[in-house]
């Protein structure tokens, strides 16, 4: 993992909403393959870190930096379909996805986008037969195959944070951000989603994953921030991070109560 | 199947429309003529509206600028057909361009009063610019280069084509992205989809239906005034759509004729035929929010089991 090549760098991140310093001086690297988690507490800045990533909000000040081609692109305060466009997928914590549309429509759009065929008229949306299988193969991989042809609005609540992040891998991205992807499921459905991050993990895709549970961090991740008031508290291994002993009693320990 | 339905009755409807003129007199001819106008436009706004998401309450500006352009090419300037409709299609493109740029940067209640303020601008651009639009009187003597049983079919074809073709459209990858940025649109974004691109393009093809309409109505009436132009007109745009039914591109088509059917009987009946009309929208928004073609499917579906 150390030796393999930097995919995104966050370089000294800032953002204030009006007084409030809602991140406060954020920098790391994040390897090809890698599976980063953050974790703290409500407020803690963990989503607004991801929008400054994402290009969904632009940062007051620092940059960011995405692979593209064998070298490190800035990206920073790129609109967001540009910067999906150079290889960074996002999900959502409340899961965000088209509801007028079927479970199939709403991957196409992702097959589409990402083979840049957006703008196609000649042929019909179902009229791909190499989307098709590739669909047929992401919708297997996420268990949505039962509810293949139904509206997302009809879908369950586990079944929609499968989808939000079925459709944001259909992009292939070189870096996909998960923020709370088990927040509201059943353990079942828990363990379901941290088999499928396992399954998609190593090889060409890294990510970035906001997470309250820290028994899914443990198990899928290969590093750990702990951001606290906008500030990294601590960026190493998980096990190392959840021993280290200020960000236990000063802090998870507390949380880590709270959250159960 | 649910989608072949809907293209077996739209063809089914425009075959009964083919053959309604052999029972009909010259009065219902026409009357169905601009029927089928008032179809063609509900359709090109459902496009922007049902499909995309976006709520116009200007669109009469795109109609009268279709047949305004046509007419004031055959008529003030003089030009041959084609000429004159090149230049309805350029007027088009410029009013839609120019306030698609700057209405497009809002939506919801926002856009809808944007598009009504450009297209009241437009309207009294008409009003004043007498020596080019005639102003209030209009412009008069438009020719019609042919019967009206025979320019029924001219607009029959015309409008057949493109609603078949926005039918189409909306089975697009173009047409779905439309569907993904009325949905949700900064997921739209997060997936790569430029929205303002999508919306612009989306506004600008329901502009050129608009156009294509206001452009056979010219010659149909021989005649055009500024009513067309006023708010009232995109009201009854916005009314006829929901009417008809918005999630389907049939459904706004029936909604144009569904709309002109209301208009003539309740006339016969009442001068108040505009209460008629808004007793029949609030029932319909209240019982079956998805129009006259949500019913029908439902029906359908039950029929069927």
């Amino acid at each position: 993992m150390s030796g393999a090549e930097e995919v995104l760098v966050a370089e000294d991140l800032h953002k204030w909403f009006g007084k409030l310093h809602a991140v406060d001086g954020v920098s790391f690297r994040l390897r090809r393959g890698e599976v980063l988690s953050i974790v703290g507490p409500n407020g803690a800045g963990k989503t607004t870190l991801l929008n400054l990533i994402s290009g969904v909000v632009k940062p007051d000040a620092g940059r960011v930096f995405l692979r593209r081609s064998g070298e490190l692109v800035d990206i920073t305060g790129r609109p967001p379909h540009e910067v999906t466009r150079l290889g960074l997928g996002r999900s959502f914590q409340i899961p965000n996805i088209f509801d007028g549309l079927t479970v199939e429509e709403n991957i196409l759009i992702s097959l589409l986008t990402r083979t840049g065929r957006t703008g196609v008229v000649r042929r019909g949306y179902r009229d791909f037969p190499e989307l098709e299988e590739e669909l047929s193969e992401i919708i297997e991989t996420f268990g949505l195959g039962e509810v293949r042809g139904r509206l997302g609005s009809e879908l369950s609540h586990g079944m929609r944070k499968k989808l939000d992040i079925a459709v944001s891998f259909a992009l292939r991205p070189m870096v996909l951000l998960l923020d709370e992807p088990t927040s509201g499921l059943t353990q079942g459905e828990k363990r379901d989603m941290v088999g499928l991050i396992k399954g998609l993990r190593g090889g060409e895709y890294s990510f970035i994953i906001v997470e309250h549970d820290l028994d899914v961090v443990r198990e899928v991740s290969d590093s750990l921030i702990v951001m606290h008031e906008g500030r990294v508290l601590a960026h190493d291994e998980p096990e190392k991070v959840l021993q280290m002993s200020e960000v236990i009693s000063a802090y998870l320990g507390g949380y880590h109560e709270a959250i159960r | 199947m649910r989608r072949d339905a809907e293209l077996y009755s739209l063809i089914l409807l425009l075959g009964v429309l083919a053959v309604a003129p052999l029972f009909s007199t010259q009065y219902t001819v026409r009357l169905l003529t601009v029927g089928l106008l008032y179809g063609l436009a509900a359709v090109g706004f459902n496009l922007l509206y049902g499909y995309t998401g976006l709520l116009s309450f200007g669109h009469a500006m795109f109609w009268s600028a279709g047949a305004y352009g046509l007419s004031i090419g055959l008529v003030r300037l003089g030009l041959d057909p084609l000429q004159s409709i090149g230049l309805a299609f350029l007027l088009t493109l410029v009013v839609a361009l120019a306030t698609g740029y700057l209405s497009l940067r809002h939506t919801e209640i926002y856009f809808a009063m944007l598009t009504l303020a450009f297209a009241q601008l437009i309207y009294a651009l008409i009003i004043k610019l007498r020596d080019v639009t005639g102003g209030d009187e209009g412009i008069y003597g438009i020719p019609r280069p042919m019967g009206l049983g025979e320019y029924y079919y001219l607009v029959l074809a015309i409008v057949a084509s493109l609603v078949l073709l926005a039918w189409w459209i909306v089975r697009t990858p173009l047409g779905l992205g439309f569907q993904a940025v009325r949905d949700n649109s900064s997921r739209a974004a997060s997936v790569g989809l430029d929205v303002s691109r999508v919306r612009l393009v989306s506004y600008v093809i329901s502009a050129l239906y608009l156009s294509v309409a206001g452009m056979l109505y010219a010659p149909l009436n021989r005649a055009i005034t500024p009513d067309i132009a006023f708010w009232t007109f995109s009201a009854i745009i916005v009314i006829m759509t929901i009417i008809g039914g918005v999630r389907r591109v049939a459904g706004a088509f029936i909604g144009g004729l569904i709309f002109i059917f209301i208009n003539i009987n309740a006339m016969r009946f009442t001068e108040f035929w505009q209460l008629i009309l808004g007793l029949i929208l609030a029932i319909l928004v209240y019982l079956a929010p998805e129009g006259v073609s949500g019913i029908v499917e439902k029906v359908v579906r039950r029929v069927r089991g």
